[in-house]
């Protein structure tokens, strides 16, 4: 304040102040109407937002039946949203039983307050770690059922329980083994070395369905006879290799992008590898890769969608059973715009929050 | 003296590989034992003989002959090639559509950089398999055969696909890619023995917009030469069907487009990634120079954008080839399904079946990154020599 007021004093030019008119004014044509050229492209976007808008919300909102019992409720002429609001319970929850479904929210909950816990700076770090460790084992608990709890079995699990359930549980038991896996890719052990390049390379070669196969299909025939493991568990192991794979990559990019003075600093301390890796690269290292690493999550999210050719009902799974009963024949749109939403409003959101870790992380570096 | 050896940093390191590389065959060696064991309780053959039997199973959409009387191998075959086939055409239409969402990204134009982000990140962030399944919807909701969309009679869009007209001798590919091939060459060697005559070397024009044109133009002048002299098939609607005409399945309609838009925004970030990494200072250095946009964006811009884009969008490419394999959901018979699914099934030799479709896969990315590395190490002399 007190410095532009003594520069103006002493004659150095201030940029004259505009009324807000004129300052959007000058916006738009700075930023719609620049070039004649520029000018033609914003008009035909302009028109065709114009027109496509309202037919658009008509369709989606004003329009749409929400309320309603079967198809022949929806007359109003646009979306018609039955077949999701009828069947919301099985969309979220799957066959839960009703009488346990509060597991399920608790459940969900524990794991939406991992986002809170990444953000906020006063937490100690080794507490959300902790939590992070304990957090896969509490929801099979809750979900599976055991100790304490009566068990429900894996064939009732469906819907939006699945897919969050595979993605944040794939997820945790992944991190551990990529970082394991990026160690040893850059560990000065041939075999270990060789071990760990084989394995990640030949994962991230194949497409993810055949790894499912190879779970759906072969992994029984490599077990000894009578001991079937749950399909829903053999797809959550292939989730998790496939996962462990990837993120090894993108924590080797972390290690590489770590100073070397800090392991020379480590050795001149005295420390052993193991030491210098879990008090003094790794810990910068995780912190650092946070954003790559909840792009990883958003993929694995994704990813999780495919369990559904081996026969696993996940909300793909669900919706396309939807689309497919009598009752809601003809109406895959809606469904299919549902799904779409479900995953956009999700992905969107970490990825938003992926983005602004990682601007917090270089303005606090510079 | 005991103590002295193993304390020994060497020795050690070697105890523990050792150690590793036991545990890792053991795990092997149990592994192999049970799926023998399981697989003679189960009365299943074993070994890849079975890829000379019969296969009896029909395959809907095929590039080259192939009937149910033909073996396991040939229907292998033809898997790879649908898996190829959908991997390029969707490769082509997701650079078009990315690239073109990528400039529109990063335009100057408000508007249109705002729609395009909500573009990019509405496809991207939706799985694939909600698009595929959402295309495959809609090609099935198209109207039938009797009353497809036609366009000028030449190409008819139903609900059984795309059936469009196609020499009747099939040699219509053949000379394509013969002529598309021979005017690439020729342009090259037109734009090389133009370059070598030059006083300066390496000032040139660039070579690229001569292959470019000559894979254009050369295809043109042959087929003005010769088109007269060809048999077009014209497909002809007859009930249920068309007679006559190739036919693309709107399995791999569906297919194609939903790996096109899907791909299309990770190409989209690429471009926009690196047409933004070219430092500010070089806008600056055009607009000083007297540039105007265009040639600031074609010339100075573009070709230093290009080299960072290589390795990423070969990486995409590769994710377009292997999410092919969703071909699965919607029954397009590509590797997974025919090889991983039908085959599997009816033989029961999954741990063949399988190892065969992966070992297929690792074979085309090794091919891709090697060529990748090939072409990264000629970029990184010309840049830093």
């Amino acid at each position: 304040m007190t410095v532009s007021a003594t520069q103006s004093h002493s004659g150095v030019q201030v940029p004259p102040h505009h009324p807000l008119g004129h300052q959007v004014t000058r916006w738009i044509k700075t930023q719609l109407f620049p070039t004649p050229f520029q000018s033609c492209l914003s008009l035909i976007t302009l028109v065709l937002l114009v027109w496509f808008t309202p037919l658009a919300l008509d369709w989606l909102l004003f329009s749409a039946t929400f309320v309603g019992d079967s198809k022949a409720d929806c007359i109003g002429g646009g979306a018609c949203w039955l077949p999701v609001t009828q069947r919301i319970e099985l969309f979220v929850y799957g066959f839960y039983p009703d009488t346990e479904i509060w597991r399920v929210n608790i459940a969900f909950g524990l794991a939406a307050a991992i986002l809170p816990l990444l953000y906020i700076k006063q937490i100690d770090r080794r507490w959300v770690l902790g939590y992070l460790i304990v957090l896969p084992f509490l929801m099979w608990w809750l979900l599976k059922g055991g100790v304490g709890l009566p068990e429900v079995s894996s064939t009732k699990f469906a819907g939006i329980l699945v897919t969050v359930f595979l993605g944040v549980i794939g997820m945790l038991f992944a991190l551990p083994m990529g970082v394991l896996l990026a160690l040893g890719r850059r560990s000065n052990k041939p075999v270990i070395k060789l071990l760990s390049v084989l394995y990640i390379e030949l994962v991230r070669s194949v497409p993810v369905i055949t790894l499912l196969f190879m779970a759906s299909l072969m992994i029984q025939l490599l077990f000894p006879e009578g001991m079937t493991i749950d399909i829903f568990l053999r797809v959550l192991i292939v989730l998790i290799m496939f996962t462990a794979a990837y993120m090894a990559e993108t924590i080797r990019g972390g290690l590489q992008g770590m100073p070397s003075g800090q392991y020379e600093a480590a050795k001149a301390l005295g420390f052993s590898y193991w030491k210098t890796m879990g008090l003094i690269i790794l810990p910068q290292v995780l912190r650092n890769t946070i954003p790559p690493l909840l792009t990883q999550f958003i993929g694995l999210f994704k990813e999780t969608t495919l369990v559904v050719v081996v026969g696993v009902l996940d909300v793909v799974g669900i919706a396309m059973s939807t689309t497919a009963a009598p009752e809601w024949l003809g109406l895959e749109h809606e469904v299919y715009l549902f799904l779409a939403l479900f995953f956009f409003t999700i992905c969107f959101t970490l990825s938003r929050y992926a983005r602004h870790l990682e601007k917090q992380m270089e303005k606090s570096r510079s | 003296m005991w103590t002295k050896i193993v304390h020994n940093a060497r020795v050690l390191s070697a105890l523990q590989q050792c150690i590793v590389l036991a545990v890792v065959a053991v795990a092997f060696y149990v592994l192999i034992t049970n799926a023998s064991a399981n697989i003679d309780a189960l009365g299943i053959a074993s070994g890849f003989g079975f890829l000379q039997e019969r296969a009896g199973y029909a395959i809907s959409f095929q590039l080259i002959d192939y009937s149910p009387n033909d073996t396991y191998l040939r229907a292998y075959a033809v898997g790879l090639l649908n898996t190829l086939l959908v991997s390029v055409l969707s490769i082509v239409f997701a650079t078009i559509i990315g690239v073109f969402l990528g400039v529109c990204r990063v335009s100057e134009n408000w508007l249109l950089g705002r729609l395009s982000h909500l573009a990019v990140e509405f496809l991207r962030n939706v799985p694939l398999i909600v698009h595929l399944i959402w295309w495959y919807g809609l090609m099935l909701a198209l109207p039938n055969v009797r009353q497809a969309i036609s366009f000028q009679d030449g190409a008819f869009l139903s609900n059984r696909g795309l059936t469009v007209a196609w020499a009747s001798d099939g040699s219509l590919v053949g000379w394509g890619v013969v002529s598309i091939i021979g005017g690439a060459v020729l342009g090259y060697a037109l734009i090389a023995r133009y370059r070598a005559g030059l006083q300066w070397k390496g000032f040139g024009p660039p070579v690229w917009p001569a292959i470019l044109a000559g894979a254009v133009v050369v295809p043109i002048l042959v087929y003005l030469f010769t088109g007269s002299s060809w048999q077009w098939d014209v497909p002809v609607s007859r009930g249920f069907g068309f007679a006559g005409g190739v036919n693309l399945p709107p399995e791999l309609l569906a297919l194609w487009l939903a790996l096109s838009f899907y791909s299309a925004s990770y190409i989209a970030e690429i471009v926009r990634g690196s047409i933004q990494s070219v430092s500010r200072g070089q806008y600056e250095a055009a607009r000083a120079l007297g540039f105007s946009e265009m040639p600031t964006m074609l010339r100075l811009i573009v070709p230093q954008a290009i080299y960072p884009m290589v390795p990423q969008v070969t990486s995409t490419y590769l994710n377009i080839i292997k999410n092919s394999s969703l071909g699965v959901v919607v029954g397009y018979m590509e590797l997974v399904s025919a090889t991983g699914g039908t085959t599997l099934n009816q033989t029961g030799q999954a741990i063949e079946c399988i190892a065969l479709v992966m070992a297929t896969y690792c074979a085309i990315s090794l091919i891709t990154s090697l060529l990748m590395n090939i072409y990264n190490y000629r970029i990184s002399l010309r840049t830093h020599s």
